[in-house]
Protein backbone atom coordinates (compact mmCIF):
# COMPACT_ATOMS: atom_id res chain seq x y z
CA UNK A 1 0.00 0.00 0.00
CA UNK A 2 1.60 3.33 -0.74
CA UNK A 3 2.28 6.16 1.69
CA UNK A 4 -0.60 8.44 2.52
CA UNK A 5 0.58 12.12 2.28
CA UNK A 6 -0.05 14.34 4.62
CA UNK A 7 -1.33 17.69 4.64
CA UNK A 8 2.12 18.87 4.26
CA UNK A 9 2.95 16.56 1.64
CA UNK A 10 0.02 17.56 -0.29
CA UNK A 11 0.84 21.20 -0.04
CA UNK A 12 4.58 20.60 -1.10
CA UNK A 13 3.94 17.89 -4.26
CA UNK A 14 0.24 17.93 -5.71
CA UNK A 15 0.17 19.59 -9.01
CA UNK A 16 -3.35 20.74 -8.79
CA UNK A 17 -5.48 23.08 -6.62
CA UNK A 18 -8.77 24.22 -6.83
CA UNK A 19 -9.90 28.12 -6.46
CA UNK A 20 -13.52 28.67 -5.30
CA UNK A 21 -13.97 32.65 -5.08
CA UNK A 22 -17.69 34.08 -4.89
CA UNK A 23 -18.68 36.51 -6.96
CA UNK A 24 -20.86 39.96 -5.58
CA UNK A 25 -24.01 37.78 -5.63
CA UNK A 26 -22.37 35.13 -3.88
CA UNK A 27 -22.44 32.67 -6.71
CA UNK A 28 -19.24 30.30 -6.40
CA UNK A 29 -17.03 29.82 -9.04
CA UNK A 30 -14.19 27.27 -9.52
CA UNK A 31 -10.99 26.94 -11.65
CA UNK A 32 -7.86 25.03 -11.34
CA UNK A 33 -4.51 26.22 -10.64
CA UNK A 34 -1.18 25.37 -10.51
CA UNK A 35 0.23 26.59 -6.62
CA UNK A 36 3.42 26.88 -4.44
CA UNK A 37 3.03 26.34 -1.07
CA UNK A 38 5.65 28.89 1.05
CA UNK A 39 6.71 26.49 3.94
CA UNK A 40 8.18 29.32 6.06
CA UNK A 41 5.03 32.16 5.32
CA UNK A 42 2.72 29.12 5.70
CA UNK A 43 0.71 30.89 2.47
CA UNK A 44 -0.22 29.28 -0.51
CA UNK A 45 0.46 31.38 -4.16
CA UNK A 46 -0.96 31.12 -7.38
CA UNK A 47 -0.83 33.13 -10.45
CA UNK A 48 -3.80 33.70 -13.09
CA UNK A 49 -4.94 36.47 -15.02
CA UNK A 50 -6.30 40.11 -14.43
CA UNK A 51 -8.87 39.59 -16.18
CA UNK A 52 -10.25 36.34 -14.76
CA UNK A 53 -13.01 35.65 -13.07
CA UNK A 54 -11.61 34.60 -9.97
CA UNK A 55 -9.39 38.08 -9.97
CA UNK A 56 -12.79 40.32 -10.33
CA UNK A 57 -14.30 37.98 -7.53
CA UNK A 58 -11.57 38.63 -4.95
CA UNK A 59 -11.11 42.43 -5.88
CA UNK A 60 -14.92 42.21 -4.29
CA UNK A 61 -14.94 39.48 -1.70
CA UNK A 62 -10.99 38.11 -0.77
CA UNK A 63 -12.29 35.16 0.71
CA UNK A 64 -11.27 32.14 -1.03
CA UNK A 65 -11.43 28.55 -0.20
CA UNK A 66 -9.19 25.57 -2.04
CA UNK A 67 -8.78 21.89 -1.98
CA UNK A 68 -5.90 20.16 -2.80
CA UNK A 69 -6.18 16.28 -2.98
CA UNK A 70 -5.14 12.88 -4.23
CA UNK A 71 -7.47 10.22 -5.41
CA UNK A 72 -8.04 7.08 -6.03
CA UNK A 73 -10.72 5.73 -8.78
CA UNK A 74 -9.73 2.03 -7.38
CA UNK A 75 -10.27 2.70 -3.83
CA UNK A 76 -12.27 5.78 -1.83
CA UNK A 77 -9.87 4.97 1.00
CA UNK A 78 -6.98 5.69 -0.30
CA UNK A 79 -8.36 9.54 -1.25
CA UNK A 80 -6.86 12.44 1.03
CA UNK A 81 -7.15 15.77 0.52
CA UNK A 82 -6.99 19.51 2.55
CA UNK A 83 -9.35 22.04 2.52
CA UNK A 84 -7.97 25.42 2.93
CA UNK A 85 -10.10 28.26 4.18
CA UNK A 86 -8.71 31.84 3.86
CA UNK A 87 -8.28 35.16 2.69
CA UNK A 88 -6.51 36.50 -0.59
CA UNK A 89 -4.21 39.21 -1.17
CA UNK A 90 -3.58 40.03 -5.12
CA UNK A 91 -0.26 42.20 -6.34
CA UNK A 92 -0.41 42.78 -10.05
CA UNK A 93 2.67 42.58 -12.15
CA UNK A 94 2.79 46.46 -12.93
CA UNK A 95 2.11 47.04 -9.76
CA UNK A 96 3.88 49.84 -7.59
CA UNK A 97 4.76 46.94 -4.82
CA UNK A 98 6.81 48.02 -2.02
CA UNK A 99 10.67 48.03 -2.71
CA UNK A 100 11.14 45.31 0.60
CA UNK A 101 7.90 42.85 -1.14
CA UNK A 102 9.67 42.72 -4.48
CA UNK A 103 12.43 40.28 -3.72
CA UNK A 104 10.12 38.47 -2.07
CA UNK A 105 8.01 38.30 -4.76
CA UNK A 106 10.33 37.55 -6.99
CA UNK A 107 11.48 34.67 -4.50
CA UNK A 108 7.65 32.59 -5.02
CA UNK A 109 7.76 33.25 -8.68
CA UNK A 110 10.96 31.42 -9.08
CA UNK A 111 9.63 28.63 -6.53
CA UNK A 112 6.68 28.32 -8.83
CA UNK A 113 8.23 27.60 -12.04
CA UNK A 114 11.07 25.36 -9.72
CA UNK A 115 7.87 23.82 -8.95
CA UNK A 116 6.26 23.25 -12.23
CA UNK A 117 9.73 23.22 -14.33
CA UNK A 118 9.61 24.38 -18.32
CA UNK A 119 5.24 23.65 -18.22
CA UNK A 120 4.37 26.92 -16.40
CA UNK A 121 6.79 28.75 -18.41
CA UNK A 122 5.99 27.23 -21.48
CA UNK A 123 2.07 28.21 -21.16
CA UNK A 124 2.57 31.46 -19.76
CA UNK A 125 5.18 32.48 -22.66
CA UNK A 126 2.49 31.86 -25.05
CA UNK A 127 0.37 34.49 -23.98
CA UNK A 128 1.25 36.90 -21.04
CA UNK A 129 -1.86 37.98 -20.01
CA UNK A 130 -2.31 34.60 -19.26
CA UNK A 131 -0.48 35.35 -15.64
CA UNK A 132 -0.54 38.68 -14.78
CA UNK A 133 -1.09 38.74 -10.87
CA UNK A 134 0.09 36.86 -8.33
CA UNK A 135 -2.07 35.85 -5.86
CA UNK A 136 -1.50 34.98 -2.28
CA UNK A 137 -3.74 32.88 -0.14
CA UNK A 138 -3.25 33.03 3.90
CA UNK A 139 -5.28 30.10 5.52
CA UNK A 140 -7.07 30.68 8.31
CA UNK A 141 -8.02 27.00 9.04
CA UNK A 142 -7.34 23.65 6.97
CA UNK A 143 -8.96 20.46 7.04
CA UNK A 144 -7.49 17.34 6.48
CA UNK A 145 -9.32 13.75 5.60
CA UNK A 146 -7.52 10.83 4.84
CA UNK A 147 -9.19 7.37 3.93
CA UNK A 148 -6.60 4.75 5.71
CA UNK A 149 -7.15 1.80 7.72
CA UNK A 150 -9.18 4.55 9.26
CA UNK A 151 -11.34 7.12 7.83
CA UNK A 152 -9.99 10.52 9.76
CA UNK A 153 -10.88 13.94 9.29
CA UNK A 154 -8.84 16.21 10.91
CA UNK A 155 -8.89 20.15 12.03
CA UNK A 156 -5.52 21.73 12.19
CA UNK A 157 -5.11 25.21 13.39
CA UNK A 158 -3.83 27.97 10.47
CA UNK A 159 0.21 27.40 10.02
CA UNK A 160 0.65 30.34 10.10
CA UNK B 1 -36.64 36.42 -42.71
CA UNK B 2 -39.60 36.18 -45.67
CA UNK B 3 -41.17 32.94 -46.69
CA UNK B 4 -40.15 31.75 -42.61
CA UNK B 5 -43.89 32.70 -42.15
CA UNK B 6 -47.31 30.98 -41.52
CA UNK B 7 -49.77 32.16 -43.94
CA UNK B 8 -51.87 32.74 -41.29
CA UNK B 9 -49.00 35.22 -39.82
CA UNK B 10 -48.54 37.07 -42.70
CA UNK B 11 -53.24 37.79 -43.23
CA UNK B 12 -53.06 39.29 -39.66
CA UNK B 13 -50.45 40.92 -40.10
CA UNK B 14 -50.72 42.43 -43.71
CA UNK B 15 -54.91 42.21 -43.81
CA UNK B 16 -57.05 44.81 -42.10
CA UNK B 17 -58.82 45.22 -39.21
CA UNK B 18 -56.18 42.75 -37.66
CA UNK B 19 -53.31 44.93 -39.29
CA UNK B 20 -54.59 47.73 -36.77
CA UNK B 21 -54.90 45.70 -33.55
CA UNK B 22 -51.59 45.08 -31.17
CA UNK B 23 -50.34 41.83 -31.86
CA UNK B 24 -51.42 40.35 -28.32
CA UNK B 25 -55.03 41.82 -29.46
CA UNK B 26 -55.04 40.33 -32.98
CA UNK B 27 -56.18 36.63 -32.13
CA UNK B 28 -58.93 38.20 -29.89
CA UNK B 29 -60.11 40.45 -32.56
CA UNK B 30 -60.50 37.32 -34.77
CA UNK B 31 -62.47 35.90 -32.12
CA UNK B 32 -64.56 38.27 -32.05
CA UNK B 33 -65.53 38.82 -35.85
CA UNK B 34 -65.91 35.22 -36.48
CA UNK B 35 -68.52 34.69 -33.55
CA UNK B 36 -70.15 38.11 -34.92
CA UNK B 37 -70.76 36.42 -38.17
CA UNK B 38 -71.90 33.19 -36.51
CA UNK B 39 -74.74 34.65 -33.97
CA UNK B 40 -75.46 36.92 -37.03
CA UNK B 41 -76.19 33.87 -39.18
CA UNK B 42 -77.88 32.42 -36.97
CA UNK B 43 -79.85 34.49 -36.34
CA UNK B 44 -80.92 35.52 -40.14
CA UNK B 45 -81.96 31.61 -40.45
CA UNK B 46 -83.19 30.89 -37.00
CA UNK B 47 -81.39 28.39 -36.16
CA UNK B 48 -81.18 27.00 -32.36
CA UNK B 49 -78.91 27.68 -29.54
CA UNK B 50 -76.97 24.82 -29.79
CA UNK B 51 -76.11 25.63 -33.11
CA UNK B 52 -74.62 28.68 -31.94
CA UNK B 53 -72.69 26.36 -29.36
CA UNK B 54 -71.53 24.31 -31.85
CA UNK B 55 -70.53 26.93 -33.93
CA UNK B 56 -68.47 28.88 -31.42
CA UNK B 57 -66.65 25.29 -30.78
CA UNK B 58 -65.54 25.14 -33.91
CA UNK B 59 -64.36 29.10 -33.76
CA UNK B 60 -62.79 28.55 -30.43
CA UNK B 61 -60.71 25.35 -32.00
CA UNK B 62 -59.62 27.51 -34.87
CA UNK B 63 -58.57 30.52 -32.98
CA UNK B 64 -56.66 28.14 -30.38
CA UNK B 65 -54.46 27.04 -33.44
CA UNK B 66 -54.19 30.64 -34.02
CA UNK B 67 -52.75 31.07 -30.54
CA UNK B 68 -50.14 28.69 -30.79
CA UNK B 69 -49.50 29.58 -33.66
CA UNK B 70 -48.53 33.18 -32.98
CA UNK B 71 -46.39 31.52 -29.89
CA UNK B 72 -44.29 28.59 -31.94
CA UNK B 73 -43.86 31.28 -35.32
CA UNK B 74 -41.80 33.53 -33.40
CA UNK B 75 -39.91 30.70 -31.24
CA UNK B 76 -39.22 29.37 -33.98
CA UNK B 77 -37.44 31.69 -35.60
CA UNK B 78 -35.35 32.71 -32.57
CA UNK B 79 -33.53 29.29 -32.99
CA UNK B 80 -29.92 30.14 -33.36
CA UNK B 81 -28.16 27.82 -35.54
CA UNK B 82 -26.30 24.70 -33.83
CA UNK B 83 -22.79 24.53 -34.11
CA UNK B 84 -22.42 21.08 -35.02
CA UNK B 85 -23.09 20.93 -39.31
CA UNK B 86 -25.52 18.14 -39.26
CA UNK B 87 -27.72 19.51 -36.54
CA UNK B 88 -27.31 22.86 -38.65
CA UNK B 89 -28.53 21.43 -41.40
CA UNK B 90 -31.47 19.59 -40.09
CA UNK B 91 -32.93 22.42 -37.81
CA UNK B 92 -32.59 24.19 -41.17
CA UNK B 93 -34.67 21.32 -43.08
CA UNK B 94 -36.99 20.96 -40.95
CA UNK B 95 -37.71 24.80 -40.56
CA UNK B 96 -38.34 24.55 -44.45
CA UNK B 97 -40.66 21.96 -44.23
CA UNK B 98 -42.85 23.44 -41.23
CA UNK B 99 -42.75 26.87 -43.31
CA UNK B 100 -43.14 24.84 -46.71
CA UNK B 101 -44.39 26.37 -50.19
CA UNK B 102 -45.97 23.52 -50.97
CA UNK B 103 -48.34 23.44 -48.63
CA UNK B 104 -48.13 19.96 -47.30
CA UNK B 105 -50.38 21.14 -44.29
CA UNK B 106 -53.17 22.34 -46.59
CA UNK B 107 -52.71 19.52 -48.48
CA UNK B 108 -53.61 17.12 -45.13
CA UNK B 109 -56.46 19.55 -44.39
CA UNK B 110 -57.95 19.08 -47.97
CA UNK B 111 -57.68 15.22 -47.21
CA UNK B 112 -59.38 14.87 -44.44
CA UNK B 113 -62.24 18.11 -45.55
CA UNK B 114 -63.34 15.97 -48.63
CA UNK B 115 -64.10 12.79 -47.35
CA UNK B 116 -65.41 14.72 -44.23
CA UNK B 117 -67.86 17.00 -46.32
CA UNK B 118 -68.77 13.83 -48.44
CA UNK B 119 -69.38 11.53 -45.78
CA UNK B 120 -71.74 14.21 -43.98
CA UNK B 121 -73.54 14.65 -47.30
CA UNK B 122 -74.51 11.50 -48.12
CA UNK B 123 -74.60 9.64 -44.73
CA UNK B 124 -74.67 12.68 -42.34
CA UNK B 125 -78.19 13.85 -42.26
CA UNK B 126 -78.92 12.94 -38.77
CA UNK B 127 -75.48 15.04 -37.27
CA UNK B 128 -76.55 18.05 -39.91
CA UNK B 129 -79.83 17.87 -38.54
CA UNK B 130 -78.00 17.76 -34.83
CA UNK B 131 -76.61 20.91 -35.58
CA UNK B 132 -78.77 23.19 -37.65
CA UNK B 133 -82.01 21.20 -36.57
CA UNK B 134 -84.22 19.72 -38.67
CA UNK B 135 -85.59 21.04 -41.82
CA UNK B 136 -82.79 23.59 -42.23
CA UNK B 137 -82.26 25.47 -45.23
CA UNK B 138 -79.72 24.25 -47.74
CA UNK B 139 -78.23 27.91 -47.93
CA UNK B 140 -76.19 27.28 -44.62
CA UNK B 141 -74.35 24.40 -45.59
CA UNK B 142 -72.20 27.21 -47.06
CA UNK B 143 -71.14 28.61 -43.61
CA UNK B 144 -71.11 25.18 -42.10
CA UNK B 145 -68.89 23.73 -44.58
CA UNK B 146 -66.63 27.09 -44.55
CA UNK B 147 -65.99 26.36 -40.81
CA UNK B 148 -65.64 22.91 -41.58
CA UNK B 149 -62.77 23.64 -43.33
CA UNK B 150 -60.95 25.91 -41.13
CA UNK B 151 -61.47 23.32 -38.57
CA UNK B 152 -60.22 20.61 -40.98
CA UNK B 153 -57.51 22.87 -41.74
CA UNK B 154 -56.02 23.07 -38.35
CA UNK B 155 -56.08 19.41 -37.83
CA UNK B 156 -53.93 18.78 -41.03
CA UNK B 157 -51.79 21.17 -39.32
CA UNK B 158 -51.76 19.89 -36.24
CA UNK B 159 -50.80 15.67 -38.48
CA UNK B 160 -48.04 17.99 -40.19
CA UNK B 161 -46.55 19.27 -37.36
CA UNK B 162 -46.39 16.38 -35.07
CA UNK B 163 -45.52 14.26 -37.86
CA UNK B 164 -42.55 16.76 -38.37
CA UNK B 165 -41.45 16.84 -34.76
CA UNK B 166 -41.16 13.50 -34.27
CA UNK B 167 -39.04 12.69 -37.51
CA UNK B 168 -37.08 16.00 -36.68
CA UNK B 169 -36.95 14.55 -32.99
CA UNK B 170 -35.59 11.06 -34.17
CA UNK B 171 -32.66 12.68 -36.62
CA UNK B 172 -31.04 15.20 -34.16
CA UNK B 173 -30.88 12.36 -31.41
CA UNK B 174 -29.02 10.88 -34.26
CA UNK B 175 -26.81 13.97 -35.17
CA UNK B 176 -26.24 14.31 -31.45
CA UNK B 177 -24.48 11.39 -31.05
CA UNK B 178 -22.15 11.70 -34.42
CA UNK B 179 -20.69 15.26 -32.74
CA UNK B 180 -17.34 15.96 -33.71
CA UNK B 181 -14.72 18.34 -32.53
CA UNK B 182 -16.77 21.58 -30.87
CA UNK B 183 -20.03 21.19 -32.31
CA UNK B 184 -22.94 20.84 -30.43
CA UNK B 185 -26.44 22.33 -30.39
CA UNK B 186 -26.98 24.96 -27.19
CA UNK B 187 -29.34 24.14 -24.42
CA UNK B 188 -31.56 27.23 -25.35
CA UNK B 189 -32.24 25.99 -28.77
CA UNK B 190 -33.00 22.44 -27.53
CA UNK B 191 -35.48 23.80 -24.82
CA UNK B 192 -37.23 25.52 -27.28
CA UNK B 193 -38.03 22.73 -29.51
CA UNK B 194 -38.99 20.98 -26.13
CA UNK B 195 -41.28 24.10 -25.49
CA UNK B 196 -43.08 23.72 -29.51
CA UNK B 197 -43.52 20.17 -28.29
CA UNK B 198 -45.46 20.76 -25.93
CA UNK B 199 -47.57 23.67 -27.70
CA UNK B 200 -48.30 21.17 -30.18
CA UNK B 201 -49.30 18.23 -27.52
CA UNK B 202 -51.93 21.38 -26.95
CA UNK B 203 -52.60 21.55 -30.69
CA UNK B 204 -52.94 18.17 -30.82
CA UNK B 205 -55.33 17.60 -27.76
CA UNK B 206 -57.63 20.72 -28.58
CA UNK B 207 -60.10 19.01 -31.39
CA UNK B 208 -61.36 16.72 -28.10
CA UNK B 209 -63.29 19.88 -27.28
CA UNK B 210 -65.20 19.18 -30.68
CA UNK B 211 -66.95 15.93 -29.07
CA UNK B 212 -69.78 17.59 -27.98
CA UNK B 213 -70.94 18.54 -31.34
CA UNK B 214 -70.46 14.84 -32.18
CA UNK B 215 -72.26 12.74 -30.15
CA UNK B 216 -74.81 12.38 -32.91
CA UNK B 217 -72.53 10.33 -34.47
CA UNK B 218 -69.94 7.94 -32.80
CA UNK B 219 -67.90 7.33 -36.39
CA UNK B 220 -66.86 11.01 -36.41
CA UNK B 221 -66.39 10.82 -32.49
CA UNK B 222 -63.84 7.86 -32.68
CA UNK B 223 -62.03 9.62 -35.83
CA UNK B 224 -61.38 12.68 -33.40
CA UNK B 225 -60.15 10.95 -30.51
CA UNK B 226 -57.99 8.78 -32.77
CA UNK B 227 -56.30 11.97 -34.54
CA UNK B 228 -55.99 13.37 -30.83
CA UNK B 229 -54.38 10.30 -29.48
CA UNK B 230 -51.78 9.76 -31.90
CA UNK B 231 -50.60 13.64 -32.19
CA UNK B 232 -50.35 13.52 -28.62
CA UNK B 233 -48.46 10.40 -28.78
CA UNK B 234 -46.60 11.81 -31.32
CA UNK B 235 -45.86 15.51 -29.21
CA UNK B 236 -44.82 13.11 -25.99
CA UNK B 237 -42.55 11.26 -28.58
CA UNK B 238 -40.70 14.12 -30.18
CA UNK B 239 -40.86 15.72 -26.45
CA UNK B 240 -38.68 12.60 -25.10
CA UNK B 241 -36.45 12.34 -28.01
CA UNK B 242 -35.48 15.91 -27.77
CA UNK B 243 -34.88 15.45 -24.03
CA UNK B 244 -32.11 12.98 -24.69
CA UNK B 245 -30.11 15.14 -26.83
CA UNK B 246 -26.86 16.58 -24.84
CA UNK B 247 -26.43 20.28 -24.89
CA UNK B 248 -22.53 19.82 -24.97
CA UNK B 249 -20.10 19.16 -27.47
CA UNK B 250 -18.38 15.86 -27.53
CA UNK B 251 -15.37 16.71 -25.82
CA UNK B 252 -16.95 18.31 -22.77
CA UNK B 253 -19.31 15.16 -22.74
CA UNK B 254 -16.83 13.17 -22.02
CA UNK B 255 -15.33 14.92 -19.85
CA UNK B 256 -18.98 15.14 -17.77
CA UNK B 257 -19.52 11.14 -18.11
CA UNK B 258 -15.69 9.89 -18.08
CA UNK B 259 -14.54 12.30 -15.16
CA UNK B 260 -14.03 10.03 -11.71
CA UNK B 261 -14.52 13.33 -9.25
CA UNK B 262 -15.99 16.67 -9.46
CA UNK B 263 -15.16 19.77 -7.34
CA UNK B 264 -18.20 21.22 -5.36
CA UNK B 265 -18.03 24.97 -5.07
CA UNK B 266 -20.42 26.26 -2.77
CA UNK B 267 -21.21 29.64 -0.59
CA UNK B 268 -22.17 31.10 2.43
CA UNK B 269 -25.17 33.76 2.99
CA UNK B 270 -22.51 35.77 3.83
CA UNK B 271 -19.89 35.07 1.01
CA UNK B 272 -17.71 32.31 2.59
CA UNK B 273 -16.91 30.03 -0.29
CA UNK B 274 -16.23 26.45 0.43
CA UNK B 275 -14.63 23.81 -2.13
CA UNK B 276 -14.60 19.68 -1.72
CA UNK B 277 -14.22 16.58 -4.11
CA UNK B 278 -17.47 14.65 -4.57
CA UNK B 279 -17.81 11.44 -6.80
CA UNK B 280 -20.60 12.31 -9.51
CA UNK B 281 -22.90 11.11 -12.53
CA UNK B 282 -23.97 13.08 -15.16
CA UNK B 283 -26.97 12.17 -17.17
CA UNK B 284 -26.60 14.35 -19.60
CA UNK B 285 -28.29 16.97 -18.83
CA UNK B 286 -27.79 17.31 -15.03
CA UNK B 287 -24.91 16.60 -12.54
CA UNK B 288 -26.15 14.43 -9.38
CA UNK B 289 -23.53 13.87 -6.39
CA UNK B 290 -24.45 12.35 -2.47
CA UNK B 291 -23.41 14.18 0.22
CA UNK B 292 -23.80 14.12 4.38
CA UNK B 293 -26.50 15.64 5.78
CA UNK B 294 -23.89 17.58 8.10
CA UNK B 295 -21.81 18.45 5.15
CA UNK B 296 -20.98 22.37 4.75
CA UNK B 297 -22.16 22.15 1.42
CA UNK B 298 -25.80 21.11 2.44
CA UNK B 299 -25.36 23.99 4.91
CA UNK B 300 -24.18 26.51 2.52
CA UNK B 301 -27.02 25.18 -0.14
CA UNK B 302 -29.53 25.69 2.08
CA UNK B 303 -28.68 29.13 2.51
CA UNK B 304 -27.55 29.51 -1.07
CA UNK B 305 -28.26 27.27 -4.00
CA UNK B 306 -25.93 28.50 -6.17
CA UNK B 307 -23.50 26.05 -7.24
CA UNK B 308 -19.84 25.60 -8.99
CA UNK B 309 -19.41 22.37 -10.32
CA UNK B 310 -15.79 21.56 -11.85
CA UNK B 311 -15.12 18.12 -13.30
CA UNK B 312 -11.75 17.19 -15.06
CA UNK B 313 -9.74 14.87 -16.57
CA UNK B 314 -6.02 14.74 -16.18
CA UNK B 315 -3.54 13.53 -18.63
CA UNK B 316 -1.13 11.69 -16.15
CA UNK B 317 1.77 12.01 -18.68
CA UNK B 318 1.62 15.42 -19.46
CA UNK B 319 0.36 17.09 -16.97
CA UNK B 320 -0.54 20.84 -18.43
CA UNK B 321 -2.87 18.16 -21.02
CA UNK B 322 -5.48 19.13 -18.14
CA UNK B 323 -9.13 19.37 -19.07
CA UNK B 324 -11.49 20.76 -17.45
CA UNK B 325 -15.41 21.69 -17.19
CA UNK B 326 -17.50 24.06 -15.01
CA UNK B 327 -21.17 24.28 -14.63
CA UNK B 328 -22.00 27.66 -13.24
CA UNK B 329 -25.92 26.76 -11.90
CA UNK B 330 -28.15 26.10 -8.83
CA UNK B 331 -28.64 23.07 -6.94
CA UNK B 332 -31.47 21.26 -6.07
CA UNK B 333 -31.62 19.08 -2.30
CA UNK B 334 -33.77 16.03 -3.13
CA UNK B 335 -36.36 15.69 -0.12
CA UNK B 336 -38.35 12.44 0.84
CA UNK B 337 -41.25 13.91 -1.53
CA UNK B 338 -38.77 14.84 -4.27
CA UNK B 339 -37.08 10.62 -4.40
CA UNK B 340 -40.77 9.61 -4.24
CA UNK B 341 -41.69 11.82 -6.93
CA UNK B 342 -38.69 10.74 -9.14
CA UNK B 343 -37.93 7.04 -8.24
CA UNK B 344 -37.46 6.28 -11.95
CA UNK B 345 -34.53 8.64 -11.85
CA UNK B 346 -33.26 7.67 -8.84
CA UNK B 347 -32.58 4.11 -9.66
CA UNK B 348 -31.59 5.23 -13.05
CA UNK B 349 -28.93 7.09 -10.91
CA UNK B 350 -28.29 4.17 -8.81
CA UNK B 351 -27.29 1.79 -11.52
CA UNK B 352 -25.08 4.81 -13.09
CA UNK B 353 -22.78 5.06 -9.38
CA UNK B 354 -22.64 1.36 -9.55
CA UNK B 355 -21.38 1.06 -13.18
CA UNK B 356 -19.04 4.36 -12.42
CA UNK B 357 -17.30 3.36 -9.22
CA UNK B 358 -17.53 -0.53 -8.62
CA UNK B 359 -14.99 -0.39 -6.03
CA UNK B 360 -16.62 2.52 -4.02
CA UNK B 361 -19.71 0.99 -4.33
CA UNK B 362 -18.67 -2.13 -2.98
CA UNK B 363 -16.52 -0.92 -0.87
CA UNK B 364 -19.02 1.14 0.72
CA UNK B 365 -21.63 -2.06 0.88
CA UNK B 366 -18.55 -4.35 2.39
CA UNK B 367 -17.05 -2.01 4.73
CA UNK B 368 -20.15 -0.02 6.34
CA UNK B 369 -18.86 -0.19 9.62
CA UNK B 370 -15.04 0.97 8.81
CA UNK B 371 -16.93 3.99 7.56
CA UNK B 372 -17.49 6.97 9.70
CA UNK B 373 -21.15 7.17 9.92
CA UNK B 374 -21.13 10.85 8.13
CA UNK B 375 -20.16 8.53 4.49
CA UNK B 376 -22.63 5.72 5.49
CA UNK B 377 -24.76 5.62 2.11
CA UNK B 378 -28.02 5.26 3.51
CA UNK B 379 -29.98 7.42 2.00
CA UNK B 380 -31.89 10.60 3.73
CA UNK B 381 -30.74 9.28 7.31
CA UNK B 382 -27.30 10.63 7.07
CA UNK B 383 -27.03 11.07 2.98
CA UNK B 384 -28.52 13.13 0.37
CA UNK B 385 -28.90 13.73 -3.43
CA UNK B 386 -28.30 17.20 -4.76
CA UNK B 387 -29.04 17.54 -8.33
CA UNK B 388 -27.04 20.65 -10.29
CA UNK B 389 -29.00 22.30 -12.76
CA UNK B 390 -26.52 24.24 -15.35
CA UNK B 391 -26.78 28.06 -16.22
CA UNK B 392 -23.48 28.82 -17.55
CA UNK B 393 -20.32 26.56 -18.55
CA UNK B 394 -16.82 27.15 -18.67
CA UNK B 395 -14.24 25.27 -20.45
CA UNK B 396 -10.08 24.67 -20.27
CA UNK B 397 -8.27 22.90 -22.06
CA UNK B 398 -4.59 22.57 -22.39
CA UNK B 399 -4.76 25.91 -18.86
CA UNK B 400 -6.60 27.27 -21.77
CA UNK B 401 -10.41 29.30 -21.29
CA UNK B 402 -12.89 28.42 -24.09
CA UNK B 403 -15.75 30.25 -23.51
CA UNK B 404 -19.48 28.34 -24.91
CA UNK B 405 -23.20 29.42 -25.36
CA UNK B 406 -25.15 27.48 -23.35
Amino acid sequence: MRKIPSAEDLLRDAYFAYVCTADEQNRPHITPVFFYFDESSGNIYFRTSRSSKKVNNLLKNNRVSLTIDVRDIEDPFNNTGIIVRGRADLSFDDAKTEAGSMPFRNSILIRLSEKYGPLVAQVASKDHDWTDVLVEVKPRRIVYWSGGPRFSVLKLDAVS
Amino acid sequence: MEGEKWTYELILENLPPFRWARPGWRVSWQFLLMETIGIGIAFAYNLPVRSIIFGSLGILMVIASSALADQIGPKIRSLRPPSASLEKHLLDRYRRMLFSPNRYDALLGLMIFVPTTLYLLLFGTSTLDYWLGPGFPSSILVFVLLLLWDVCYRIGLGIWASALAVWRSIRFLNASRRRVGSGYTPYRELSTMKQMDISNLFWAMWPMTLIPALLSDPILVLSVVGYASLASIASIVSYLLIDRVPGYPSGILWILEEGSFAYVGTCTRRGEPHVTPVIFVFDGKFAYFVTSRVSAKIANLRQNPAIAFLVDVRDPVNMTNNRAVAMLGKAKIFSPVDFVLHMPTILQLRTMFHKKYPPYMNKYRDERSALPPAWRTTMFLSRLLVQVSVEKTLYWKQARHITMQT
